[in-house]
């Protein structure tokens, strides 16, 4: 009871951590750091540094000595999963039975998208890769929802400024939304009627550390002297992993949550250090480690792949979060964790709002439908667990050009009314904008691409529609703008009415 | 001699000359002791030499103390230009020590409640921290409202308005007894000059209506608006030349150290207006509200108080 009940309260600890970081990042941002260095993924798809390695090292030497505790508190995917699974058991106590071990499709699935990823070619492993997969369904379904009650609730407290009021309203996307969602429902599915089986043939990170529990020194096992074969353990198991008429359990499947260990009358089974191979024990033979090298292997072939296939050369469509440099940099990069989705106070980093291609599909990317680039914000770049976007200072952060201005006066409201307007010279913070005089004693924009960051603000208060008369056009390279010395203003007399 | 002290000496010079600068400071500190009716008050008040804080108790003064426009247990609503994520020195915004000044004063004068919003065009939580507003609304024990959700607006009609006929108005400004317009006055690329008219720009939620429907009518038909403000109070402490309303860098300012006071919200922007180099001719919406019956872009028709600290 105390161990399963210990895991409950991690995973509820770090369960609530997660949410409240992609649901208010504004208030619970400082969390992510503590949290997400716990994360295999993250350490392992950043940039090499010994902190991560020291990380990696130890979620593997944790998983060698006490098996796949990562996979029940760690793991916000895991967590999920096991809340579908709390739910199912409001209604009903039907258990998910032995389930087969498909261990040469895990290993075969997870050596081919790392395979994959190493070669540059990221959207299989980002696709189930489990800190991602949990980051898209926090961001893209539980932020909006939860934003969407902040914002009713405080119109109940009045239009004072508040918590709640101050929530960052997302925008669904349409086709990001289906795809987040359809990925919540298939999980829930596979949840509902097979448990963790995801943990145990889909999920990269589990293939890995399955070949490492397999030897670990605490694992759960029966002791065939005592054990009936009544099969109340595995009624309970969310992994299916217990074979209760060979009196065994297949540790590299086990996800730790211990369920199990309570529900024994004859105390047959336990959590205790165990000697021995794993192999031996449970009699399973996999050949796990064969189609891991296998896969790597296969995929090793993604290296030979001619580089012009890669999204260098897509069609320039999507502006990057400052920091993230170029296109192939960026999808090659970024595991669509949506962090910054949830986090951009602007609601203008968009998940598959304007994708170069199928390689990118639900990488985020920039629409001034609802924003602009803030010119003092930098949040994306210091938050970024990967660092797709790299960091880069405030002051420098308003310098860089993300994407460039286009003009078109045809649609204007200056030449198409007659009339004033100026919205875009008004919010261009670096006047790459600015209003020149017209006809009819009329201004009109005038645009300087050189000294254009990109950040869309222009093209967000335009009022023309359905086509903008002023946009933002992606670039190929972000890089810096140079601002020409400003003229000085002539003094003027002080404590002199002109009037 | 150098050429400040020239120009000081000459203004000296021309304002003796004249005398009703001296006249109108007895009287306006004759008024503050003791308020009178209302037509006793100057149409508009011009103050330099001080800071923005020490130039509003001055021009308030003069204009017959804060008493004479908010009464105890009155809701008051101070509409400040928060409209840029600058800080104080960038002279985008508002000065955040002028509109601490106008709550305390509304606040001493019995005010129930001061309420301070803007519709930013940036984002509105990097505005209000980074203007200084927030905490100076905060300190002098005024109310912080949001103004970024439509759910906070409601439509209104504007029946002498000859393009903006109906606008969605934000909830406060319909139901304060008491309206201060506060902006700070600024070069502008679309409207020409950002001052009193401009800044109601920030109670509405659709702005780009305005934008893409004549902005110069939009701005003076909204002035027609059976709400209008009590006072307005521009801060010209410092001024946007150029490059406004947001400004590149601290280049596009000038220091004028002035401050001006009118009930009359089309006086007051002419007045502005000179003090940008500009005739109220240049600005369109002036001669708009003009013509809509708003005020008067007259100045030599009118009385004004010129007081320098």
């Amino acid at each position: 009871m105390v161990l399963k009940n210990l895991r409950r309260i991690a995973g509820v600890v770090m369960l609530a951590a997660f949410i409240l970081i992609f649901v208010r990042f504004d208030s619970f941002g400082g969390l992510a750091n503590a949290a997400f260095i716990t994360q295999f993924s993250l350490s392992a798809a950043g940039p090499f540094l010994w902190s991560a390695l020291l990380i990696i090292a130890s979620i593997l030497l944790l998983t060698a000595l006490a098996g796949r505790v990562y996979c029940s508190i760690l793991c916000p995917l895991g967590l999920i999963q096991d809340a579908i699974i709390r739910v199912k058991r409001l209604f009903t106590k039907a258990s998910f039975g032995q389930l087969p071990d498909l261990s040469l499709l895990h290993y075969l699935l997870a050596g081919s998208v790392i395979g994959l990823a190493s070669a540059g070619i990221l959207l299989p492993l980002s696709l189930i890769e489990p800190f991602a997969l949990a980051g898209r369904l926090l961001a893209d379904l539980v932020q909006p929802l939860a934003t969407m009650i902040f914002k009713f609730i405080a119109g109940i407290m009045g239009g004072g400024v508040g918590w709640f009021g101050q929530a960052s309203l997302k925008a669904f996307d349409s086709f990001n939304t289906t795809l987040v969602a359809a990925s919540l429902i298939l999980l829930s599915f596979l949840c509902l009627i097979w448990g963790r089986i995801y943990c145990n043939s889909i999920c990269p990170v589990g293939a890995l550390l399955r070949l490492i529990a397999k030897h670990s020194r605490l694992r759960v096992s029966i002791d065939a002297n005592k054990c009936v074969s009544c099969g109340s353990c595995a009624k309970v198991c969310k992994a299916g992993c217990i074979d209760t008429r060979e009196k065994l359990v297949d540790h590299s499947r086990c996800i730790a949550c211990f369920n199990c260990l309570d529900t024994c009358k004859f105390s047959a089974i336990g959590y205790q250090l165990t000697q021995g191979s794993a192999m031996k024990q449970c009699g399973i033979f996999s050949p796990g480690r064969r189609a891991f090298a296998g896969g790597v292997a296969a995929t090793a072939a993604a290296w030979l792949l001619p580089r012009q296939l890669l999204p260098a050369t897509e069609p320039l469509m999507a502006i990057l979060p400052p920091g993230a440099g170029n296109q192939a940099l960026f999808t090659a990069r970024c595991i669509s964790c949506h962090l910054c989705v949830a986090a951009c106070p602007s609601a203008i980093i968009r998940p598959a709002s304007r994708q170069p291609g199928l390689l990118s599909i639900q990488q985020p990317s920039l629409s001034f439908e609802h924003g602009m680039c803030e010119q003092n914000c930098n949040l994306c770049s210091q938050i970024c667990p990967v660092m797709a976007i790299r960091p880069i200072i405030s002051e420098q952060k308003r310098f860089l050009k993300i994407g460039e201005v286009f003009y078109d006066k045809s649609i204007c409201v200056v030449e198409t009314n007659g009339t004033d307007c100026g919205a875009c010279a008004e919010h261009c913070p670096t006047q790459a904008v600015k209003m020149v005089p017209y006809r009819n004693n009329l201004m009109i924009p005038q645009t300087d691409p050189s000294i254009c960051i990109g950040c869309g603000s222009c093209e967000h208060i335009c009022p023309v529609r359905p086509r903008r008369a002023i946009v933002v056009n992606p670039i190929k390279e972000q890089t810096f703008i140079t601002m020409p010395e400003q003229e000085k203003l002539p003094e003027k007399a002080e404590n002199e009415f002109p009037f | 001699m150098d050429r400040r002290k020239f120009i000081a000496l000459l203004s000296t010079l021309a304002a003796a000359h004249n005398l009703r600068f001296p006249l109108s400071l007895k009287a306006a500190e004759a008024t503050a002791a003791a308020p009178a009716t209302s037509s006793a008050f100057p149409d508009l008040i011009g103050v330099t030499g001080g800071t923005p804080a020490m130039m509003f108790d001055r021009a308030i003064a003069a204009a017959g103390g804060i008493d004479r426009f908010v009464k105890p247990g009155q809701k008051v609503l101070v509409k400040p230009n928060i409209g840029w994520d600058k800080k104080p020195e960038e002279g985008a915004n508002t000065s955040p020590e002028l509109v601490k000044r106008i709550i305390e004063l509304c606040i001493k004068a019995g005010a129930g409640e001061v309420r301070v919003f803007d519709n930013t065009c940036n984002h509105w939580q990097a505005c209000y921290g980074n203007s200084g507003i927030e905490q100076a609304v905060k300190e002098a024990g005024g109310k912080m409202l949001m103004a970024d959700d439509a759910s906070l607006y409601t439509k209104v009609e504007v029946p002498a308005g000859k393009v903006l006929k109906t606008t969605n108005v934000h909830q406060a400004w319909l139901d304060s007894d008491v309206i201060i317009n506060v902006p700070i006055l600024k070069h502008h690329g679309g409207a020409r000059m950002t001052a009193a008219m401009k800044n109601l720009m920030g109670v509405v939620s659709d702005r780009r209506f305005y934008h893409s429907n004549d902005l110069h009518q939009c701005i003076a038909d909204f002035t027609t608006f059976s709400k209008k403000p009590t006072l307005n109070i521009i801060d010209a402490y410092t001024v946007m030349m150029r490059n406004g309303p947001r400004g590149v860098s601290t280049a596009d300012l000038v220091t004028r150290k002035m401050l001006l006071m009118s009930t009359d919200i089309v006086a007051i922007d002419t007045a502005a207006a000179r003090i940008m180099e500009l005739g109220h001719q240049d600005i369109a919406y002036i001669g708009k509200a003009f013509e809509l019956g708003s005020g008067s872009n007259s100045l030599d028709k009118l009385r004004i108080e010129r007081l320098t600290m």
